[in-house]
Protein backbone atom coordinates (compact mmCIF):
# COMPACT_ATOMS: atom_id res chain seq x y z
CA UNK A 1 0.00 0.00 0.00
CA UNK A 2 1.75 3.52 -0.73
CA UNK A 3 1.23 6.73 0.63
CA UNK A 4 -1.04 8.11 -2.72
CA UNK A 5 -3.51 4.88 -3.18
CA UNK A 6 -6.77 5.42 -2.27
CA UNK A 7 -7.39 3.04 1.11
CA UNK A 8 -10.99 2.12 1.17
CA UNK A 9 -11.82 1.85 5.23
CA UNK A 10 -15.24 3.10 6.86
CA UNK A 11 -14.44 6.30 8.30
CA UNK A 12 -16.19 9.53 8.41
CA UNK A 13 -13.64 10.72 6.83
CA UNK A 14 -13.95 8.33 3.89
CA UNK A 15 -17.88 9.73 3.64
CA UNK A 16 -16.75 13.44 4.06
CA UNK A 17 -17.49 15.56 0.66
CA UNK A 18 -14.28 15.80 -1.01
CA UNK A 19 -14.91 19.32 -1.23
CA UNK A 20 -14.49 19.71 2.09
CA UNK A 21 -11.41 17.88 2.37
CA UNK A 22 -9.93 19.72 -0.67
CA UNK A 23 -11.17 23.21 0.80
CA UNK A 24 -9.32 21.91 4.30
CA UNK A 25 -6.57 20.73 2.42
CA UNK A 26 -5.45 24.15 0.79
CA UNK A 27 -7.09 25.83 3.81
CA UNK A 28 -4.46 24.13 6.02
CA UNK A 29 -1.61 23.86 4.04
CA UNK A 30 -1.57 27.95 4.50
CA UNK A 31 -1.58 27.67 7.76
CA UNK A 32 1.32 25.65 8.26
CA UNK A 33 3.21 27.84 6.03
CA UNK A 34 1.79 30.60 7.50
CA UNK A 35 2.73 30.06 11.54
CA UNK A 36 6.03 30.23 12.56
CA UNK A 37 6.05 29.23 15.91
CA UNK A 38 7.82 24.99 15.95
CA UNK A 39 5.02 25.08 19.33
CA UNK A 40 2.05 25.48 16.95
CA UNK A 41 3.27 23.48 13.78
CA UNK A 42 4.00 20.66 16.49
CA UNK A 43 0.24 21.25 17.47
CA UNK A 44 -0.87 20.75 13.66
CA UNK A 45 1.44 17.52 13.36
CA UNK A 46 -0.54 16.27 16.37
CA UNK A 47 -4.11 17.13 15.28
CA UNK A 48 -3.11 15.82 11.29
CA UNK A 49 -2.08 12.87 13.17
CA UNK A 50 -4.90 12.02 15.48
CA UNK A 51 -7.22 12.26 11.87
CA UNK A 52 -4.74 10.01 10.35
CA UNK A 53 -5.47 7.41 13.36
CA UNK A 54 -9.36 8.29 13.39
CA UNK A 55 -9.29 7.45 9.39
CA UNK A 56 -7.98 4.10 9.75
CA UNK A 57 -4.87 4.89 7.76
CA UNK A 58 -1.83 2.46 7.52
CA UNK A 59 0.81 4.26 9.46
CA UNK A 60 3.48 2.02 7.56
CA UNK A 61 3.03 3.22 4.47
CA UNK A 62 2.92 7.20 5.63
CA UNK A 63 6.83 5.78 8.01
CA UNK A 64 8.14 4.62 4.16
CA UNK A 65 8.00 8.27 2.72
CA UNK A 66 8.83 10.23 6.29
CA UNK A 67 11.78 8.01 6.41
CA UNK A 68 12.69 9.79 2.85
CA UNK A 69 11.15 12.84 3.48
CA UNK A 70 13.13 12.54 6.97
CA UNK A 71 16.47 12.08 4.91
CA UNK A 72 16.39 15.06 2.81
CA UNK A 73 15.33 17.05 5.67
CA UNK A 74 18.23 15.92 7.51
CA UNK A 75 20.31 17.50 4.65
CA UNK A 76 18.00 20.98 5.00
CA UNK A 77 18.77 20.84 8.71
CA UNK A 78 22.54 20.75 8.36
CA UNK A 79 22.35 23.58 5.95
CA UNK A 80 20.18 25.77 7.64
CA UNK A 81 22.36 25.16 10.90
CA UNK A 82 25.24 26.74 9.44
CA UNK A 83 23.93 29.24 7.03
CA UNK A 84 21.06 30.61 8.84
CA UNK A 85 20.56 34.25 9.51
CA UNK A 86 22.52 37.28 9.93
CA UNK A 87 26.01 36.94 12.67
CA UNK A 88 24.27 39.93 14.33
CA UNK A 89 21.17 38.33 14.87
CA UNK A 90 22.06 35.09 15.67
CA UNK A 91 23.44 32.30 18.55
CA UNK A 92 26.27 30.63 17.67
CA UNK A 93 26.58 27.27 19.42
CA UNK A 94 29.14 26.93 21.82
CA UNK A 95 30.55 30.13 20.79
CA UNK A 96 32.05 28.76 17.57
CA UNK A 97 32.29 31.96 15.84
CA UNK A 98 34.87 32.78 13.09
CA UNK A 99 37.09 35.91 13.61
CA UNK A 100 35.40 38.92 12.06
CA UNK A 101 39.10 38.99 10.18
CA UNK A 102 37.90 36.37 7.78
CA UNK A 103 35.38 38.95 6.38
CA UNK A 104 32.19 37.46 5.12
CA UNK A 105 32.89 34.16 6.32
CA UNK A 106 32.59 35.30 10.36
CA UNK A 107 28.57 35.15 9.35
CA UNK A 108 28.40 31.31 8.83
CA UNK A 109 29.02 28.75 11.77
CA UNK A 110 26.57 26.42 13.60
CA UNK A 111 23.58 28.78 15.34
CA UNK A 112 20.94 27.80 17.04
CA UNK A 113 18.37 29.72 15.32
CA UNK A 114 19.43 27.78 12.14
CA UNK A 115 18.99 24.23 13.80
CA UNK A 116 15.75 25.49 15.54
CA UNK A 117 14.78 26.77 11.65
CA UNK A 118 15.54 23.43 10.17
CA UNK A 119 13.70 21.58 13.01
CA UNK A 120 10.76 24.01 11.63
CA UNK A 121 10.80 23.32 8.21
CA UNK A 122 11.14 19.54 8.71
CA UNK A 123 7.61 19.54 11.54
CA UNK A 124 6.09 21.23 8.34
CA UNK A 125 7.29 18.58 5.94
CA UNK A 126 5.79 16.08 8.28
CA UNK A 127 2.73 17.70 8.53
CA UNK A 128 2.41 18.46 5.07
CA UNK A 129 2.85 14.70 4.12
CA UNK A 130 0.05 13.63 6.96
CA UNK A 131 -2.38 16.30 5.82
CA UNK A 132 -2.11 15.84 1.40
CA UNK A 133 -2.23 11.81 2.19
CA UNK A 134 -4.79 11.98 4.16
CA UNK A 135 -7.12 13.42 1.72
CA UNK A 136 -5.54 11.53 -1.10
CA UNK A 137 -6.50 8.39 0.49
CA UNK A 138 -9.50 8.99 1.68
CA UNK A 139 -11.33 10.17 -1.77
CA UNK A 140 -11.40 8.19 -4.94
CA UNK A 141 -10.38 9.21 -7.99
CA UNK A 142 -13.58 9.70 -9.15
CA UNK A 143 -15.52 11.71 -5.65
CA UNK A 144 -11.69 13.97 -6.06
CA UNK A 145 -12.65 14.98 -9.80
CA UNK A 146 -16.37 15.69 -9.11
CA UNK A 147 -15.34 17.65 -5.90
CA UNK A 148 -12.86 19.78 -7.89
CA UNK A 149 -15.29 19.89 -10.99
CA UNK A 150 -18.46 21.20 -8.32
CA UNK A 151 -15.50 23.69 -7.03
CA UNK A 152 -15.39 25.06 -10.27
CA UNK A 153 -12.42 23.67 -11.82
CA UNK A 154 -11.66 22.77 -15.51
CA UNK A 155 -13.51 19.43 -16.32
CA UNK A 156 -10.43 18.19 -17.68
CA UNK A 157 -8.23 19.69 -15.42
CA UNK A 158 -9.49 17.85 -12.37
CA UNK A 159 -9.43 14.26 -14.16
CA UNK A 160 -5.79 14.92 -15.34
CA UNK A 161 -4.85 15.83 -11.77
CA UNK A 162 -6.47 12.81 -10.27
CA UNK A 163 -5.11 10.58 -13.11
CA UNK A 164 -2.00 11.36 -12.56
CA UNK A 165 -2.04 11.05 -8.41
CA UNK A 166 -3.83 7.20 -8.87
CA UNK A 167 -0.59 6.47 -11.53
CA UNK A 168 2.18 6.68 -9.14
CA UNK A 169 1.33 3.48 -7.90
CA UNK A 170 1.58 2.17 -11.02
CA UNK A 171 4.90 3.72 -11.63
CA UNK A 172 5.77 2.58 -8.32
CA UNK A 173 5.11 -0.92 -9.72
CA UNK A 174 7.31 -0.51 -12.87
CA UNK A 175 10.23 0.35 -10.86
CA UNK A 176 10.16 -2.40 -9.04
CA UNK A 177 9.60 -4.46 -12.06
CA UNK A 178 12.57 -2.75 -13.75
CA UNK A 179 14.71 -3.54 -10.32
CA UNK A 180 13.96 -7.13 -10.47
CA UNK A 181 15.14 -7.08 -14.71
CA UNK A 182 18.27 -6.00 -13.57
CA UNK A 183 18.96 -8.03 -10.92
CA UNK A 184 18.33 -10.69 -13.21
CA UNK A 185 20.82 -9.44 -15.66
CA UNK A 186 23.26 -9.81 -12.03
CA UNK A 187 22.86 -5.88 -11.36
CA UNK A 188 22.92 -6.35 -7.76
CA UNK A 189 24.25 -2.78 -6.63
CA UNK A 190 20.89 -1.98 -4.70
CA UNK A 191 21.13 -4.64 -2.70
CA UNK A 192 24.64 -5.07 -1.79
CA UNK A 193 26.03 -1.73 -2.92
CA UNK A 194 27.19 1.22 -1.34
CA UNK A 195 25.04 4.92 -1.06
CA UNK A 196 27.04 6.73 -3.60
CA UNK A 197 27.23 3.28 -5.86
CA UNK A 198 23.37 3.48 -5.96
CA UNK A 199 23.17 6.92 -6.71
CA UNK A 200 25.41 6.44 -9.55
CA UNK A 201 23.36 3.03 -10.57
CA UNK A 202 20.17 4.81 -10.84
CA UNK A 203 20.18 5.83 -14.29
CA UNK A 204 19.91 1.96 -15.19
CA UNK A 205 16.30 2.36 -12.88
CA UNK A 206 15.10 5.80 -14.11
CA UNK A 207 16.01 5.71 -17.61
CA UNK A 208 13.87 2.78 -18.85
CA UNK A 209 11.04 4.31 -15.83
CA UNK A 210 10.59 7.01 -18.38
CA UNK A 211 10.35 5.51 -21.27
CA UNK A 212 7.84 3.49 -20.34
CA UNK A 213 6.05 5.96 -18.77
CA UNK A 214 6.36 7.82 -21.73
CA UNK A 215 5.08 4.86 -23.75
CA UNK A 216 1.97 4.22 -21.28
CA UNK A 217 1.04 7.54 -21.14
CA UNK A 218 0.71 7.73 -24.70
CA UNK A 219 -1.61 4.37 -24.68
CA UNK A 220 -3.83 6.24 -21.86
CA UNK A 221 -4.19 9.28 -24.13
CA UNK A 222 -5.60 7.41 -26.99
CA UNK A 223 -7.33 5.30 -24.52
CA UNK A 224 -8.87 8.28 -22.91
CA UNK A 225 -9.67 9.57 -26.32
CA UNK A 226 -11.07 6.55 -27.94
CA UNK A 227 -13.19 6.91 -25.05
CA UNK A 228 -14.29 10.71 -25.99
CA UNK A 229 -12.78 11.86 -23.01
CA UNK A 230 -13.41 15.91 -23.11
CA UNK A 231 -15.15 15.77 -25.98
CA UNK A 232 -17.41 18.48 -24.07
CA UNK A 233 -16.76 21.02 -21.48
CA UNK A 234 -20.33 19.25 -19.59
CA UNK A 235 -20.34 15.19 -18.68
CA UNK A 236 -22.48 13.28 -16.66
CA UNK A 237 -21.83 11.77 -13.59
CA UNK A 238 -23.21 8.21 -12.10
CA UNK A 239 -21.70 9.60 -8.65
CA UNK A 240 -23.72 11.80 -6.71
CA UNK A 241 -21.88 14.61 -4.17
CA UNK A 242 -23.96 16.32 -1.77
CA UNK A 243 -23.37 18.68 1.28
CA UNK A 244 -24.55 17.31 4.23
CA UNK A 245 -25.12 18.98 7.87
CA UNK A 246 -21.66 16.87 8.92
CA UNK A 247 -19.93 18.32 5.98
CA UNK A 248 -20.56 21.74 6.84
CA UNK A 249 -19.55 21.57 10.50
CA UNK A 250 -16.27 19.73 9.58
CA UNK A 251 -16.13 22.15 7.28
CA UNK A 252 -16.53 25.24 9.98
CA UNK A 253 -14.28 23.18 12.11
CA UNK A 254 -11.53 23.06 10.01
CA UNK A 255 -11.91 27.20 9.36
CA UNK A 256 -12.01 27.18 13.18
CA UNK A 257 -8.32 25.27 13.83
CA UNK A 258 -6.54 26.79 11.11
CA UNK A 259 -7.78 30.50 12.29
CA UNK A 260 -7.12 29.55 16.03
CA UNK A 261 -3.80 28.33 15.42
CA UNK A 262 -2.57 31.36 13.64
CA UNK A 263 -4.09 33.37 16.46
CA UNK A 264 -1.97 30.88 18.69
CA UNK A 265 1.11 31.77 16.61
CA UNK A 266 0.66 35.43 17.59
CA UNK A 267 0.52 34.75 21.11
CA UNK A 268 2.66 32.07 21.69
CA UNK A 269 6.87 32.88 21.01
CA UNK A 270 7.68 32.45 17.19
CA UNK A 271 11.05 31.23 18.45
CA UNK A 272 12.06 29.03 21.17
CA UNK A 273 15.82 30.35 21.27
CA UNK A 274 15.32 33.44 21.05
CA UNK A 275 13.44 33.20 24.18
CA UNK A 276 16.04 31.38 26.30
CA UNK A 277 18.74 32.87 25.25
CA UNK A 278 17.60 36.50 25.34
CA UNK B 1 -26.96 -4.78 -50.39
CA UNK B 2 -25.08 -3.77 -46.90
CA UNK B 3 -23.86 -0.43 -46.24
CA UNK B 4 -20.47 0.30 -46.52
CA UNK B 5 -19.65 1.60 -42.61
CA UNK B 6 -15.69 1.88 -43.33
CA UNK B 7 -13.73 2.90 -46.73
CA UNK B 8 -10.10 3.53 -47.33
CA UNK B 9 -9.28 5.45 -50.66
CA UNK B 10 -5.71 4.83 -51.85
CA UNK B 11 -4.82 5.97 -48.37
CA UNK B 12 -0.98 6.25 -47.54
CA UNK B 13 0.59 6.36 -43.99
CA UNK B 14 4.10 7.57 -43.32
CA UNK B 15 5.18 7.82 -39.49
CA UNK B 16 7.49 10.97 -38.64
CA UNK B 17 11.40 9.70 -38.71
CA UNK B 18 10.13 6.34 -40.37
CA UNK B 19 12.52 5.13 -43.93
CA UNK B 20 9.34 3.74 -45.45
CA UNK B 21 5.40 4.64 -46.04
CA UNK B 22 3.76 1.95 -43.19
CA UNK B 23 0.73 1.55 -45.27
CA UNK B 24 0.65 2.02 -49.16
CA UNK B 25 -2.31 1.80 -51.62
CA UNK B 26 -4.79 0.71 -49.11
CA UNK B 27 -8.12 0.27 -50.97
CA UNK B 28 -11.17 -0.93 -49.35
CA UNK B 29 -14.37 -1.62 -48.40
CA UNK B 30 -16.54 -2.81 -45.23
CA UNK B 31 -19.53 -3.58 -44.64
CA UNK B 32 -22.30 -2.95 -41.80
CA UNK B 33 -22.34 -6.48 -39.66
CA UNK B 34 -18.94 -7.68 -40.97
CA UNK B 35 -16.49 -9.88 -39.08
CA UNK B 36 -12.85 -8.41 -40.37
CA UNK B 37 -9.89 -10.04 -39.21
CA UNK B 38 -6.23 -8.59 -40.28
CA UNK B 39 -3.77 -10.32 -40.23
CA UNK B 40 0.31 -9.94 -41.01
CA UNK B 41 3.47 -10.40 -39.40
CA UNK B 42 4.89 -7.69 -37.16
CA UNK B 43 5.30 -4.42 -38.31
CA UNK B 44 3.07 -5.21 -41.38
CA UNK B 45 0.89 -2.33 -40.94
CA UNK B 46 -1.87 -3.88 -38.65
CA UNK B 47 -1.92 -1.17 -36.17
CA UNK B 48 -1.68 1.57 -38.47
CA UNK B 49 -4.99 0.19 -40.18
CA UNK B 50 -7.04 0.00 -37.11
CA UNK B 51 -5.74 3.24 -35.61
CA UNK B 52 -6.74 5.00 -39.43
CA UNK B 53 -10.73 3.74 -38.67
CA UNK B 54 -10.91 5.83 -34.94
CA UNK B 55 -8.82 8.56 -36.22
CA UNK B 56 -6.23 7.81 -33.66
CA UNK B 57 -3.68 8.05 -36.85
CA UNK B 58 -3.45 10.98 -38.31
CA UNK B 59 -4.83 13.06 -35.35
CA UNK B 60 -2.88 11.90 -32.86
CA UNK B 61 0.20 10.15 -33.70
CA UNK B 62 1.97 13.27 -36.29
CA UNK B 63 2.83 11.73 -40.29
CA UNK B 64 1.70 12.02 -43.50
CA UNK B 65 -1.84 10.51 -44.27
CA UNK B 66 -2.39 10.55 -48.24
CA UNK B 67 -5.75 9.56 -49.61
CA UNK B 68 -9.31 9.37 -47.56
CA UNK B 69 -10.54 7.03 -44.70
CA UNK B 70 -14.50 7.25 -44.33
CA UNK B 71 -15.99 5.85 -41.14
CA UNK B 72 -19.43 6.10 -40.75
CA UNK B 73 -19.81 9.01 -43.59
CA UNK B 74 -16.89 10.92 -41.43
CA UNK B 75 -13.45 12.14 -43.16
CA UNK B 76 -11.04 11.10 -40.40
CA UNK B 77 -8.71 13.87 -40.89
CA UNK B 78 -12.01 16.04 -40.17
CA UNK B 79 -13.32 14.37 -37.40
CA UNK B 80 -11.46 14.19 -33.88
CA UNK B 81 -11.10 11.04 -32.39
CA UNK B 82 -13.34 11.88 -29.66
CA UNK B 83 -15.90 12.96 -32.51
CA UNK B 84 -15.56 9.68 -33.47
CA UNK B 85 -15.51 7.76 -29.87
CA UNK B 86 -19.50 6.88 -30.44
CA UNK B 87 -19.16 5.47 -33.62
CA UNK B 88 -15.88 3.64 -33.22
CA UNK B 89 -15.22 1.78 -30.27
CA UNK B 90 -11.33 0.93 -29.51
CA UNK B 91 -9.95 -1.72 -27.61
CA UNK B 92 -5.83 -2.15 -27.48
CA UNK B 93 -3.09 -4.76 -26.98
CA UNK B 94 -2.18 -3.63 -23.45
CA UNK B 95 -4.95 -4.31 -21.10
CA UNK B 96 -3.31 -2.02 -18.52
CA UNK B 97 -2.83 0.85 -20.38
CA UNK B 98 -6.64 1.32 -20.73
CA UNK B 99 -8.09 0.89 -17.59
CA UNK B 100 -7.24 4.14 -15.11
CA UNK B 101 -10.09 4.50 -12.62
CA UNK B 102 -10.76 2.47 -9.11
CA UNK B 103 -13.77 -0.15 -10.02
CA UNK B 104 -15.14 -1.85 -12.67
CA UNK B 105 -18.25 0.48 -12.74
CA UNK B 106 -16.68 3.76 -13.12
CA UNK B 107 -14.58 2.06 -15.93
CA UNK B 108 -17.33 1.15 -17.80
CA UNK B 109 -19.29 4.30 -17.03
CA UNK B 110 -16.57 6.84 -18.33
CA UNK B 111 -17.35 6.79 -21.99
CA UNK B 112 -20.77 7.04 -21.56
CA UNK B 113 -20.21 10.18 -19.21
CA UNK B 114 -18.03 11.38 -21.26
CA UNK B 115 -20.60 11.54 -23.90
CA UNK B 116 -23.72 13.21 -21.34
CA UNK B 117 -25.50 9.78 -21.23
CA UNK B 118 -28.29 10.59 -18.93
CA UNK B 119 -27.61 8.79 -15.74
CA UNK B 120 -30.26 6.45 -16.09
CA UNK B 121 -29.50 5.36 -19.19
CA UNK B 122 -25.46 4.99 -17.88
CA UNK B 123 -26.91 1.87 -15.53
CA UNK B 124 -28.69 0.16 -17.40
CA UNK B 125 -25.68 0.65 -20.21
CA UNK B 126 -23.27 -0.82 -17.61
CA UNK B 127 -25.09 -3.76 -16.50
CA UNK B 128 -25.59 -4.71 -20.66
CA UNK B 129 -22.31 -4.44 -21.81
CA UNK B 130 -21.07 -6.01 -18.04
CA UNK B 131 -23.16 -8.95 -19.02
CA UNK B 132 -22.17 -9.30 -22.00
CA UNK B 133 -18.57 -9.63 -21.34
CA UNK B 134 -19.42 -12.20 -17.74
CA UNK B 135 -17.68 -9.20 -16.10
CA UNK B 136 -21.21 -8.66 -14.04
CA UNK B 137 -20.09 -10.08 -10.56
CA UNK B 138 -16.72 -7.85 -10.72
CA UNK B 139 -18.92 -4.50 -10.52
CA UNK B 140 -17.35 -2.96 -7.78
CA UNK B 141 -13.91 -4.48 -7.80
CA UNK B 142 -10.54 -2.14 -8.54
CA UNK B 143 -9.87 -3.19 -12.65
CA UNK B 144 -6.35 -3.77 -11.12
CA UNK B 145 -7.85 -7.11 -9.17
CA UNK B 146 -8.96 -8.63 -12.38
CA UNK B 147 -7.21 -11.44 -14.34
CA UNK B 148 -5.79 -10.64 -18.19
CA UNK B 149 -8.11 -12.25 -20.11
CA UNK B 150 -11.10 -10.08 -17.59
CA UNK B 151 -9.14 -6.56 -17.78
CA UNK B 152 -8.90 -7.43 -21.64
CA UNK B 153 -12.69 -8.38 -21.43
CA UNK B 154 -13.43 -5.18 -19.33
CA UNK B 155 -11.90 -2.99 -22.00
CA UNK B 156 -14.46 -4.23 -24.58
CA UNK B 157 -17.14 -3.41 -22.03
CA UNK B 158 -15.60 0.41 -21.81
CA UNK B 159 -16.35 0.46 -25.43
CA UNK B 160 -19.98 -1.12 -25.78
CA UNK B 161 -21.30 1.37 -23.35
CA UNK B 162 -20.57 4.10 -25.43
CA UNK B 163 -22.89 1.74 -28.15
CA UNK B 164 -20.61 2.35 -30.78
CA UNK B 165 -21.20 1.09 -34.61
CA UNK B 166 -17.67 0.06 -34.80
CA UNK B 167 -15.56 -2.02 -32.64
CA UNK B 168 -12.19 -2.34 -33.73
CA UNK B 169 -9.56 -4.32 -31.38
CA UNK B 170 -5.72 -4.38 -32.27
CA UNK B 171 -4.63 -7.71 -30.70
CA UNK B 172 -6.63 -8.17 -28.23
CA UNK B 173 -5.79 -11.58 -26.99
CA UNK B 174 -1.82 -11.39 -27.45
CA UNK B 175 -1.24 -11.24 -23.65
CA UNK B 176 -3.80 -13.84 -23.32
CA UNK B 177 -3.52 -17.54 -22.53
CA UNK B 178 -5.92 -20.20 -24.84
CA UNK B 179 -8.76 -19.97 -22.56
CA UNK B 180 -8.61 -16.10 -22.27
CA UNK B 181 -8.34 -16.11 -26.04
CA UNK B 182 -11.53 -18.31 -26.35
CA UNK B 183 -13.40 -16.24 -24.04
CA UNK B 184 -12.82 -12.26 -25.39
CA UNK B 185 -13.83 -13.83 -28.84
CA UNK B 186 -16.37 -15.38 -27.92
CA UNK B 187 -18.31 -12.08 -26.51
CA UNK B 188 -16.93 -10.31 -29.53
CA UNK B 189 -18.97 -13.26 -31.29
CA UNK B 190 -21.92 -12.88 -29.12
CA UNK B 191 -21.75 -8.76 -29.99
CA UNK B 192 -21.62 -9.24 -33.63
CA UNK B 193 -24.70 -11.66 -33.50
CA UNK B 194 -26.96 -9.51 -30.74
CA UNK B 195 -26.04 -5.90 -31.79
CA UNK B 196 -25.13 -6.46 -35.53
CA UNK B 197 -21.60 -4.47 -34.77
CA UNK B 198 -18.80 -4.21 -37.31
CA UNK B 199 -15.49 -5.76 -35.96
CA UNK B 200 -12.52 -5.61 -37.36
CA UNK B 201 -9.95 -7.30 -35.32
CA UNK B 202 -6.03 -7.22 -35.73
CA UNK B 203 -4.82 -10.91 -34.89
CA UNK B 204 -2.26 -13.85 -35.27
CA UNK B 205 -4.81 -16.31 -33.64
CA UNK B 206 -5.42 -18.44 -36.92
CA UNK B 207 -8.08 -20.65 -35.16
CA UNK B 208 -10.27 -18.61 -34.04
CA UNK B 209 -9.94 -16.59 -36.56
CA UNK B 210 -10.99 -19.47 -39.50
CA UNK B 211 -14.16 -20.26 -36.63
CA UNK B 212 -15.29 -16.71 -36.36
CA UNK B 213 -14.61 -14.24 -39.20
CA UNK B 214 -16.17 -13.48 -42.54
CA UNK B 215 -13.29 -12.12 -44.16
CA UNK B 216 -9.30 -11.90 -43.57
CA UNK B 217 -7.38 -8.84 -44.93
CA UNK B 218 -3.89 -9.97 -45.17
CA UNK B 219 -1.19 -7.12 -45.07
CA UNK B 220 2.07 -7.39 -46.15
CA UNK B 221 4.71 -4.62 -45.47
CA UNK B 222 2.09 -1.99 -45.57
CA UNK B 223 -0.23 -3.18 -48.64
CA UNK B 224 -2.81 -5.42 -48.76
CA UNK B 225 -2.07 -8.54 -50.56
CA UNK B 226 -5.15 -10.55 -50.01
CA UNK B 227 -9.22 -9.74 -48.85
CA UNK B 228 -10.85 -12.93 -48.96
CA UNK B 229 -12.86 -15.71 -46.93
CA UNK B 230 -10.59 -17.15 -44.24
CA UNK B 231 -10.92 -21.01 -46.20
CA UNK B 232 -9.28 -18.86 -49.43
CA UNK B 233 -6.50 -17.25 -47.47
CA UNK B 234 -5.04 -20.05 -45.26
CA UNK B 235 -5.20 -22.33 -48.01
CA UNK B 236 -3.01 -20.20 -50.43
CA UNK B 237 -0.22 -21.95 -49.72
CA UNK B 238 1.91 -19.08 -51.17
CA UNK B 239 0.32 -16.11 -49.57
CA UNK B 240 0.92 -17.77 -46.02
CA UNK B 241 4.47 -18.62 -46.65
CA UNK B 242 4.94 -14.78 -48.16
CA UNK B 243 3.56 -13.22 -45.43
CA UNK B 244 4.64 -15.07 -42.60
CA UNK B 245 0.93 -16.20 -41.68
CA UNK B 246 0.38 -19.04 -39.31
CA UNK B 247 -2.39 -21.13 -40.43
CA UNK B 248 -4.44 -23.25 -38.53
CA UNK B 249 -3.72 -26.05 -37.41
CA UNK B 250 -5.41 -28.96 -38.89
CA UNK B 251 -4.60 -27.14 -42.43
CA UNK B 252 -1.12 -27.61 -41.63
CA UNK B 253 -1.91 -31.32 -40.87
CA UNK B 254 -3.94 -31.48 -44.08
CA UNK B 255 -0.95 -30.55 -46.36
CA UNK B 256 1.39 -31.96 -44.24
CA UNK B 257 -0.63 -35.43 -45.47
CA UNK B 258 -1.13 -33.77 -49.02
CA UNK B 259 2.67 -33.46 -49.14
CA UNK B 260 3.31 -37.04 -48.37
CA UNK B 261 1.00 -38.16 -50.95
CA UNK B 262 -2.33 -38.47 -48.28
CA UNK B 263 -4.96 -36.46 -50.17
CA UNK B 264 -7.50 -36.23 -47.36
CA UNK B 265 -10.27 -34.63 -49.42
CA UNK B 266 -10.43 -31.33 -48.96
CA UNK B 267 -8.65 -28.52 -47.06
CA UNK B 268 -10.31 -27.87 -43.76
CA UNK B 269 -9.73 -24.72 -41.83
CA UNK B 270 -12.25 -25.91 -38.66
CA UNK B 271 -11.78 -28.73 -36.25
CA UNK B 272 -15.07 -30.29 -37.06
CA UNK B 273 -14.38 -30.43 -40.92
CA UNK B 274 -10.91 -31.94 -40.23
CA UNK B 275 -12.82 -34.33 -37.95
CA UNK B 276 -14.90 -35.06 -41.12
CA UNK B 277 -12.57 -35.54 -43.45
CA UNK B 278 -10.28 -37.27 -41.30
CA UNK B 279 -13.26 -39.89 -40.65
CA UNK B 280 -14.10 -40.41 -44.17
CA UNK B 281 -10.41 -40.85 -45.14
CA UNK B 282 -9.66 -43.56 -42.79
CA UNK B 283 -13.01 -44.69 -43.86
CA UNK B 284 -11.92 -45.07 -47.13
CA UNK B 285 -9.26 -47.17 -46.27
CA UNK B 286 -5.74 -45.50 -45.18
CA UNK B 287 -2.43 -47.03 -47.13
CA UNK B 288 0.24 -45.45 -45.13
Amino acid sequence: MGLVDYQSESSYLHTMDPRVKIIALLYLSVVVFMVKSIFVVLVMCGIFSVLWSSAKLSWKSWWDFAKVVLSIMALIVVLQLFFYGENSKAHFMFGLQLPDNVGILSNYGPKWEGLEFGILLTVRFLSLILLMPMVIKTTTINQMSLGMVRLGLPYKIAYMTTTSLNIIPTFQEEIRTIMDAQKLRGMTVFEEGKKWEKFVAYPALVVPMIIGAMRRAQQMGVAMDTRAFGCSKQRTYIETIKMKRSDWLYLAAAIMIGAVLIAGNFIIPQSIVTMILN
Amino acid sequence: MAETVIRFENVHYHYPRAKKWALSKINLEIEKGAFIAVMGENGAGKTTLCQCINGTVPNYHEGVLKGKVEVLGCDTQSCKTTDLADKVGMVLDDPEAQLFTTSVRNEVAFGAENLCVPVKEIFSRIDWALDIVGLSEYIDQPPTALSGGQKQRLAIATNLAMQPSILVLDEPTSQLDPVGTRDVFKVIRELRETANMTIVIATHKSEEIAEFADKVLVLNDGHVVAFDEPHVIFNDAELVKRCNIRPPQVSELASYLFDRGHDIGSKPILMEDAYEAVTRWYAGGVQL
